[in-house]
């Protein structure tokens, strides 16, 4: 204590000038609208500097509850945009679930991904899975809380697809080489296709949607001998670089299951 | 002490009215008002103890903005002078002068770059809180140095005719 005593004798004429100066600002301060205004810019500046680390630190921190936030409000878009593409009649047939990837393979024959939401959030078998960019593959097994969807890069999966402009459908499925391209075969080529036309789901199975984009095409072969297109599309979706899926719920699938099961029997 | 004080008072007062009734409306080529109060800080007593003259120092800008309506820049200006003082006296009259109690019998030389020293540094001050504003550096550098010139003749003048009369 006597030390500080000591200090503050010592240094008293700083002190004393410290002291007034800050009484001298803020007299300027009160009296001058002009100097309030730009002592108020000064410590805006000044603060602004202070906190904008600890401002970005704290924004860091936060990008995993923000990016949460970003993605139901992104969901809400998706299935106002779905459920808009549909005809009236069947507006609000299906219901999106948000769901977080945490494993997915590209370099296997049948690969598989296995997503964050389970029977607990109301996933079942055979639910679509597209992402923002397009479709992604359905789900396989459940459990409570996780479940295994068959990728599109699965030699097994076969999805219902239809050439944009002509509206004519084929049957899409992996070539098994590149995981950036799948083939689309069974296109008549009575049908004029383009390098660079567009694809999308064809509507015609439980799974997805009409109109979800799959990808464009890049190259085409005609198979002379039975008379169809076999058409190397290029997806837009990059299948190894997923983070967050949708899993369609068709309200209808049921219904619609049943039908198919007793007409086919 | 008292007569001391008195006396200190009696000049304060006396600059300030010179100042405010005819230096502060002067108005030299629309611009220049020579700072004569700036005598207080040239003529108070060396040896004397240093926190009472920055108090007075303060109290006696505090006083010229209350008078000529300026916002603190009299009271900011006279108090970073009043604490550099020492730091120009060692700079423009030697390390040995603060022995001596008041501005006299040195060489002129000394006297003028004192003067100048502590015009110009009150002058830059004022002037840059009178502104405020980064983007009148030229403005503020021209009024400093036109204003800071017409002050270090007056106050030279002053001091020669104050020595000559004693």
């Amino acid at each position: 204590m006597q030390r500080i005593i000591n200090t503050i004798i010592r240094f008293k004429n700083f002190f004393v000038f410290i002291f007034l100066l800050i009484v001298s600002l803020s007299f300027s301060y009160t009296r001058s609208d002009f100097h309030e205004n730009k002592i108020n810019n000064f410590s805006l500046i000044i603060s602004s500097n202070f906190y904008k680390p600890f401002y970005n630190l704290k924004s860091y921190l936060q990008l995993r509850e923000l990016n949460e936030k970003l993605m139901e409000e992104n969901i809400l878009l998706k299935k106002e945009k779905l459920n808009k593409k549909l005809d009236s009649k069947y507006e609000n047939n299906y219901d999106l679930i948000l769901a977080k990837v945490i494993k997915n393979s590209t370099k296997l024959t049948r690969n598989n991904l296995i997503i964050n939401k389970g029977k607990k959030n109301g996933i079942k078998r055979d639910m679509g899975v597209i992402s923002k960019d397009g479709i992604v593959g359905i789900i396989n097994e459940t459990s409570k809380n996780y479940s295994s969807v068959i990728s599109i890069l699965n030699k097994d999966l076969k999805i219902n697809a239809k050439h944009n402009k002509s509206n004519a459908y084929g049957s899409l499925e992996w070539n098994q080489k590149d995981p950036t391209v799948v083939e689309l075969n069974d296109i008549s080529i009575d049908n004029e296709i383009f390098i660079g036309d567009t694809i999308s789901t064809g509507g015609m199975s439980f799974y997805f949607p009409n109109n979800i984009p799959i990808g464009e095409i890049n190259s085409i072969k005609i198979s002379e001998n039975n008379g169809f297109y076999s058409l190397k599309v290029k997806l837009f979706q990059k299948m190894n670089n997923i983070s967050y899926v949708y899993v369609i719920e068709n309200f209808n699938y049921g219904e619609l299951y049943e039908i198919d099961k007793n007409n086919f029997k | 002490m008292i007569k001391e004080y008195a006396l200190i008072f009696f000049n304060l007062f006396t600059l300030l009215v010179i100042h405010i009734v005819f230096f502060s409306n002067l108005n030299l080529f629309g611009i220049v008002n020579p700072s004569v109060f700036l005598l207080f800080i040239l003529l108070y007593k060396f040896d004397s103890e240093q926190v009472n003259f920055i108090v007075f120092s303060f109290l006696y800008g505090m006083l010229l903005d209350l008078i000529l309506q300026t916002a603190g820049n009299h009271s900011i200006s006279m108090l970073f002078i009043s604490f550099l003082r020492p730091t120009i006296i060692r700079f423009s009259l030697g390390d040995n002068f603060e022995n001596n109690s008041i501005l006299s019998n040195i060489r002129f030389y000394n006297k003028a770059i004192f003067i100048s020293s502590v015009t110009l540094i009150h002058q830059i001050i004022f002037y840059s809180f009178e502104f405020f504003d980064f983007l009148m550096f030229f403005e503020i550098i021209k009024l400093t140095i036109l204003n800071s010139l017409f002050t270090v003749i007056i106050l030279l003048g002053f001091l020669n005719f104050f020595r000559n009369k004693s």
